[in-house]
């Protein structure tokens, strides 16, 4: 590189080569340096020696010593990231000092030009940008802060002062200005460093306007803190376990469903192995290393580096790069043709940076969450909303004039034919699966790679959404499974409820049980008649208490029950204040006076729940809560009393039914009923089809019965619903997208006919059934995993009520009414509090101002590249002293 | 991945493979014969016909994907690698047959095959490469059920593979700098060279970077959320861009404006590849696993 003869030592120049030797040893010895306790001395002492040997031989701002520098700076970063908490950071402060002389010596000998009488405009030289640029930014952020920290009038002079000095500055050197910020050093100075701002900004975990200052230091913790481990193992991952159950698995999986398939699904299990072994050494490292992460956090946070594309030092790197254009575009007048792409390109640049600005002030940017109206009163969130809270104005509520009203909202989900290998013991060796695709045919099971296939599966046919009229069972080729029909005439649960003899778990129904037994044999069918609900039962079972596993007390879930046990040295008691069989219900009822609430005899056997009243010698009452069922480990875990888990005492509930419908069918095909009530039976009662079972408060028929049953669908295609039909289903009442998804396979399995058959699907909190081959080897259930797509019919009223719009929402087509423009990015299921639709809110009337200037700057840069005799360069070069460039680039 | 796809994923290895291979002996031919450069030219197609192959078998292969899983194949980590190594192959037929290559004085064959070998190298490296990558295709979200995605996406990953055939020539240049020490190794003028790769390459970037831009507003509002993808995108647009100024700056030689698109080539892997390990990924929405 030619520098003006100022800038440039006098000393003969030093090789690349050598200042990266040179470089090596002051690294290696500043290494060794930072192992000694010597507080940093030692290495400051050498960085410091180092700058004044290259300064006697006149080389201290030698090109080729700065590039050695950065190099062993890449260097050792990369190799204080493999070598993690071994590798002293004395090599790198010292490298980075030696720099920070060596741009001070540069600087201070470009400044020079400055302070000397004449004329001449000092030269424009990186030294004096890259000093010049981020103390403007500085400026900047001074401005900010002298306006918030002290009072208006204060605030207002400091600010005044601060601008005026840096506007008094480059007034004097006006001339110098000018030639400053219409260069092309400049330019390559603000584009570096608003790139390295960018770059702080993807490696500083930056805040999100929805994240509370605690969310975003937890985050910043474990993020910054995972970085290293994830450097660590860029090339490999941390090694782990394989069982020898998951190597079966991987050979099962390659042998049925085809070879390459089972190895993908190991590689994809050791990954995820991998990662959360990966997160675990994180965790670990954030924890031994928390304090110098949180020194980091504050520093990061008090340079606003966590906040870094909205601080002002940042906007103003983009401000003075803006300034820059203009200043270039001026210098280059009077145009000529060839010049069109340079123009277009640069003028667009500016046009974009003020558009930037302008939407910055004007934008709008809000959420609303609305429940649909034809699903009312399935959730509390409103239907309506007539205003939105302005994240950009700090949460303030904002109207629009009018009312956005949510008539409908559904979501779409991409279905996958789950195949399953039934394995001898009677779970599943094998799992996959498949995407539906018409035609699409699956090959199944071969005994070795060469072997033809013993099933195959076609899907002839694939549905999105279909009626089936009778999800039933029929009697067919011998399965040996047996059926029976139950008919809810239930209202909101009319239809057909199946039990087979595969799948034996009870009905829940209001304070009972429905069991179905299809006995095997005359003798289980008269066992099945007489009494098994011990007598002591208690209104929800029974309560447990122990301590390591051991079990000190067995007392009936009843309240008012007590019982007393020995523990930790003490004598217990315990007393049952609350039961109930729905533990959700309760919770939800909690707010509703006592005698509104459901009382547990008419509750529907879920999760159970007793609250529990324990007390001891020198220990207060305490309050324990004892679950059934998934909730058992909670209620010992995170919601256990600390008093009681300090004792050692654990409080289990083990539900029991205490009154049981039970029906049995005989092998002979006669069925009869019996109710049971803590071990008391009442007189079998036959039972013949379309008799009402003795259920109180529930109206279940018996139905038919099938032997050798197999799954009977009859399938009704639906055409789509057009966006036109869903707004006026919607506002017919109707939110469910009606019909479910199926696919029709041809099945075609060992020593048997090939048949057809269907697989029916549906929403993802709706019960699918689970399909299976005539062998019984293959099981197979559509399942929804995941969105494909939104929909809600959405509508804006005016305050006398009249409809002022209405569209369909999908992505891509948001509504847009009076300058907002609602996008929908969420949908909540029914069953996790929807159905609701999340819309984010944006006003910007700018957007197609930038879409514009967007369009210049690549028709610009298209133009100046591509296009013959366009020129991208002119001016530089001339005032270079070299000679101006022709229309080549 | 079906064997169809397979069989087409190996036939590009193999071509990528030919290429390195034609080039290499193209080379080896020029520097052994006597005979004038423009009678040599034509053993340079020992090499570029492979590669123009490669872009076409690339191109089925897509097509056969998007034909399987009825979408557009242009989402996943796999699916990036092959645009970018059809992007990588058509940007060196047309830097080769109507960029920079055809234009050198004299046209100095052995070089065009050295730098035909360079990036048939790369694009063999990134087909091996993808072959790690789990090439079942991916469930399209809501957000990405939408034409933009065969917009953006191609142009910003096919414009990441024109851009590599610079960032090879740069590359080669500083390599065949640091050993012969000279400046216009092989009498050519490496920095007009580079430029005129970096021509084809960088309009594309420029583009799908605003069509980016344009998605985002359209499916969510967004048009610019300093999310991890779109910075790094912006720093990968910046270096270039420094490359452009810095290149005519006063005082400027090859050497520098060559690192920086080597630094620009690295941005790039960084915005594509290594997402996942910056900190900030935790809330992007743009990372691969």
């Amino acid at each position: 590189m030619t520098e003006p003869a100022t800038a440039r030592s006098d000393a003969a120049p030093v090789t690349y080569g050598r200042a990266v030797l040179w470089t090596a040893v002051l690294f290696g010895l500043s290494w060794w340096a930072g192992l000694g306790e010597t507080h940093g001395i030692a290495p400051a002492v050498l960085g410091i020696a180092f700058c004044v040997l290259i300064a006697r031989r006149g080389v201290l701002r030698s090109q080729s010593l700065v590039m050695a520098g950065v190099t062993w700076l890449v260097l050792g970063a990369i190799l204080e990231l493999v070598f993690l908490d071994s590798l002293p950071a004395a090599p790198l402060v010292v490298l980075l000092g030696v720099l920070l002389v060596q741009f001070l010596a540069q600087l201070a000998s470009d400044l020079r030009a400055f302070a000397s009488p004449g004329d001449a405009v000092p030269p424009v030289t990186y030294a004096v940008t890259f000093a010049l640029v981020p103390l403007l930014a500085f400026g900047a952020e001074m401005f900010r802060l002298a306006r918030i920290v002290y009072s208006e009038s204060v605030g207002a002079v400091v600010s005044m002062t601060i601008a005026a000095s840096f506007l008094l500055l480059l007034a004097v050197w006006w001339d110098w200005t000018k030639r400053a910020f219409s260069s092309l050093k400049m330019a390559v100075t603000l584009l570096s460093l608003i790139g390295l701002g960018s770059l702080a900004g993807t490696i500083v975990i930056q805040h999100m306007p929805e994240d509370s200052v605690e969310a975003h230091h937890e985050k910043f913790m474990n993020g910054e803190g995972a970085a290293p481990v994830n450097a660590r193992y860029l090339f490999s991952d941390p090694p782990v376990a394989w069982s020898d159950a998951e190597e079966a698995r991987r050979a099962a999986m390659n042998e049925k469903f085809g070879a390459g398939e089972g190895d993908r699904w190991a590689k994809l299990q050791r990954q995820e192995k991998a990662r959360k072994a990966k997160e675990t050494e994180a965790r670990a490292w954030v924890a031994a290393n928390h304090d110098a992460l949180q020194s980091f956090y504050e520093l990061c946070e008090s340079a606003r580096l966590t906040r870094i594309f909205k601080t002002w030092y940042f906007n103003a790197l983009l401000v003075l790069l803006g300034f820059t254009v203009v200043g270039v575009m001026a210098r280059r007048w009077p145009y000529r043709w060839r010049d069109s792409g340079w123009v277009a390109t640069h003028a667009g640049i500016v046009f974009t940076l003020v558009c930037l600005a302008a939407s910055d002030l004007a934008v709008r940017d809000g959420f609303v969450q609305l429940a649909p109206t034809a699903a009312q009163g399935a959730t509390d969130v409103p239907t309506e909303a007539r205003s939105f809270k302005d994240q950009q104005d700090g949460g303030r509520p904002r109207g629009f004039g009018w009312t956005l009203r949510l008539v409908r909202t559904s979501a779409d989900w991409y279905q996958e034919l789950a195949v399953a290998f039934a394995s001898e013991g009677g779970g599943v060796s094998a799992q996959q699966n498949f995407r539906l695709f018409p035609g699409k045919v699956i090959e199944l099971e071969r005994p070795s790679p060469d072997a033809p296939p013993r099933y195959r599966l076609e899907m002839i046919e694939v549905l999105d959404r279909c009626r089936t009229s009778q999800v039933g069972y029929r009697r067919g080729p011998g399965s040996g499974m047996t059926a029976l029909q139950l008919v809810v005439d239930e209202k909101g649960a009319a239809g057909d409820h199946w039990v087979t003899d595969e799948e034996t778990s009870p009905l829940a129904l209001p304070g009972s049980q429905l069991v179905v037994v299809m006995a095997k044999s005359p003798e289980d069918a008269e066992r099945a008649l007489t009494a098994r609900i011990p007598a002591s039962t208690g209104s929800i079972g029974f309560v447990r208490v122990t301590s390591e596993g051991e079990e000190l007390a067995r007392i009936p879930a009843t309240v008012g029950q007590s019982g007393e046990f020995d523990a930790d040295g003490r004598r217990w008691r315990l007393v049952v204040s609350e039961t109930t069989f729905d533990v959700t219900r309760s919770l939800a009822e909690r707010k509703l006076p006592e005698a509104e609430r459901t009382p547990v005899e008419k509750q529907v056997p879920g999760i159970g729940g007793a609250t529990l009243l324990v007390s001891a010698d020198g220990v207060d009452l305490q309050r324990a809560n004892a679950f059934s069922g998934e909730f058992d480990e909670i209620g010992n875990g995170q919601m256990a009393n600390p008093v009681l888990k300090k004792a050692g005492l654990a409080f289990h509930l083990d539900l029991v039914v205490p009154r049981e419908v039970r029906v049995v069918v005989r092998p002979d095909d006669t069925a009869v009923c019996v109710i049971e009530e803590r071990g008391t039976v009442s007189t079998p009662r036959a039972l013949g089809a379309g008799d009402v079972l003795p259920i109180e408060g529930a109206a279940i028929r018996f139905g038919k019965l099938v032997r050798d049953a197999e799954l009977d669908v009859t399938v009704e295609p639906l055409a789509a619903e057009s966006d036109a039909d869903y707004m006026r289903n919607g506002l017919s009442g109707v939110n469910e997208q009606p019909g479910r998804p199926a696919v029709r396979l041809r099945v075609t399995e060992p020593g048997a006919e090939p048949y057809e058959m269907w697989v029916v699907g549906g929403d993802p909190w709706t019960r699918t059934p689970l399909v299976e081959s005539r062998d019984k080897r293959l099981k197979m259930v559509l399942t929804s995993t995941a969105e494909s797509m939104y929909r809600s019919a959405v509508q804006a009223i005016d305050p006398a009520g009249n409809v002022l719009g209405e569209h369909v929402v999908r992505v891509n087509t948001p509504f847009r009414m009076g300058g907002y423009e609602f996008y929908q990015n969420q949908f909540m299921r029914p069953d996790q509090g929807g159905p609701v639709a999340v819309f984010r809110v944006k006003y910007d009337p700018f957007v197609p101002f930038l879409y514009a200037g967007f369009a210049l700057i690549s028709i610009g840069v298209i133009v100046m590249l591509w296009f013959p005799g366009q020129r991208a360069f002119k001016l530089h070069a001339h005032l270079a002293g070299l000679p101006e460039e022709g229309p080549k680039n | 991945m079906t064997s169809i796809e397979s069989t087409l994923h190996w036939t590009v290895v193999a071509l990528f493979a030919l290429g390195v291979l034609g080039y290499v002996a193209a080379f080896g031919l020029h520097l052994a014969s006597t005979k004038h450069a423009s009678r040599r030219r034509a053993w340079n197609w020992m090499g570029l016909v492979p590669v123009a192959a490669s872009f076409l078998a690339v191109a089925v292969l897509l097509l056969a994907r998007g034909l399987h899983a009825g979408s557009i194949p242009f989402q996943s980590k796999y699916e990036t690698f092959l645009i970018m190594m059809a992007g990588l192959a058509v940007g060196f037929v047309a830097f080769d047959l109507g960029g920079g290559l055809r234009k050198i004085k004299g046209w100095p064959g052995a070089w065009v095959a050295l730098f035909g070998a360079a990036a048939a190298g790369t694009g063999l490296t990134f087909a091996l490469l993808s072959k790690q990558e789990d090439a079942q295709a991916l469930l399209k979200p809501p957000a990405l059920q939408t034409y933009w995605i065969a917009i953006h996406t191609p142009c910003m990953i096919v414009s990441y593979g024109l851009l590599y055939v610079a960032v090879a020539t740069a590359g080669l240049f500083l390599v065949l700098r640091a050993v012969t020490k000279r400046d216009d190794v092989g009498g050519l003028d490496w920095d007009n060279l580079v430029h005129s790769a970096m021509k084809i390459g960088f309009p594309f970037l420029t583009v799908g970077l605003f069509l980016g831009c344009v998605w985002g507003q359209e499916a969510w509002s967004t048009y610019w959320g300093w999310d991890i993808k779109e910075t790094w995108a912006f720093i990968t647009w910046a270096v270039f861009l420094v490359y452009f100024h810095l290149r005519r700056s006063p005082g400027a030689d090859g050497v520098k404006s060559a690192l920086v698109v080597v630094l620009g080539g690295a941005a790039i892997l960084v915005t594509w590849l290594c997402m996942h390990l910056l900190p900030e990924s935790v809330s992007s929405l743009h990372v691969y696993n």
